[in-house]
């Protein structure tokens, strides 16, 4: 859960994450593009769990808004007690992440804190939804005039 | 003749096409003016209606607790709640994002947070939507948080999509309360 201290820039204080194997997360690279492929690594120490997943869910932080589609990805034993994943962005108009590992230890889920990463932009400079601007519709909508134009017209000329 | 019946035609035939490609071709404004009721738990398990806020004029708030621009959005909400009446506005925050493993237990720690970390009580309806997420599939597809404010009749007046500051949604809720 997002810290309400944290919002207002006082000291966070994280029920989660504290005293748990959980360790730091790492995304590579620092700052992603949107639509990008993200590695997405923890180690996890202590008694092996059952299951590793990463929940990142995708936001746009000059709208306000984060979309509902969060990924809840597997995260396989890919070193000693690292934990790592891949992970393909979804949004072109995202401008950061938050990334949270869920571990299922001795059949209790424990979780990390969450891990905000921005992101550097978009790589095929598309921004996105337009917010409701029609743009295929207005051409409908101009190619139905001019065929109407030319059959009045065909119609005057008979 | 010929021409006035052919120009009769024609102008027909223009009009037709236009109304057509207008109405099926998207062109038509995104509001939903046709305000609808919906049902939702409050965190006291208690089954609310929409139409249960008729007379007043309700800020719904489709929200969830892992979204950062919905706490940010919930110190907006209170402002309202501060300079308006209860008689006069409601505002209801729907956590959306069930689907998504969000529960009535992590909103209420929510509103515990506001309140023992900012100080901050969090005054209005609050509640989840359904197992199926109907409130989310209907009024936050595009994510959250997702507003509307409707009127006195339940008609939608406005929405928005994203965080949206005090001042826009008070200066809606005002015309929203001149609205016969």
């Amino acid at each position: 859960m997002i810290s309400v201290l944290g919002l207002i820039g006082a000291t966070a204080i994280s029920a989660v994450g504290t005293g748990l194997p959980i360790g730091t997360i790492s995304v590579t690279p620092l700052a992603p593009a949107a639509l990008s492929t993200v590695t997405i690594s923890v180690p996890i120490s202590g008694e092996v769990p059952s299951e590793v997943r990463v929940n990142v869910q995708e936001c746009n932080g000059n709208t306000g808004i984060c979309y509902p589609d969060i990924q809840n990805v597997s995260m396989p034993l890919t070193s000693s007690n690292i934990y790592r994943t891949d992970v393909t962005l979804k949004h072109s108009d995202a401008t950061y992440i938050t990334v949270k590992v869920v571990t299922k230890i001795s059949g209790a889920w424990q979780q990390s804190s969450e891990k905000k990463v921005n992101l550097s932009g978009t790589p095929d400079g598309n921004n996105g939804d337009d917010k409701g601007t029609p743009g295929f519709e207005l051409i409908v909508f101009l190619i139905a005039i001019g065929v109407s134009l030319i059959v009045i017209t065909r119609k005057r000329v008979k | 003749m010929m021409i006035s019946v052919g120009k009769k035609l024609g102008f027909l035939l223009n009009i037709f096409l236009i109304i057509f490609i207008s109405i099926f071709s998207g062109c038509t404004e995104e509001k939903n003016n046709t305000g609808d009721d919906f049902s939702f738990t409050t965190l006291e398990g208690e089954m609310k209606r929409l139409s249960d806020f008729y007379g007043k004029v309700v800020v719904l708030d489709c929200m969830a607790v892992n979204c950062q621009p919905c706490m940010y959005q919930l110190f907006e909400l209170k402002k309202i709640s501060q300079n308006y009446s209860s008689t006069e506005v409601a505002i209801i925050s729907i956590d959306v994002w069930v689907s998504n493993g969000e529960n009535a237990s992590m909103l209420q720690q929510l509103i515990n947070d506001f309140k023992n970390q900012v100080n901050l009580t969090l005054d209005w309806t609050f509640g989840v939507d359904d197992e199926e997420g109907s409130i989310e599939s209907r009024y936050a597809t595009q994510g959250v948080p997702s507003l509307y404010i409707y009127d006195k009749n339940g008609n939608i007046y406005y929405s928005h999509v994203g965080y949206e500051d005090y001042t826009v949604l008070a200066s809606k809720i005002d015309e929203a309360l001149r609205e016969k």
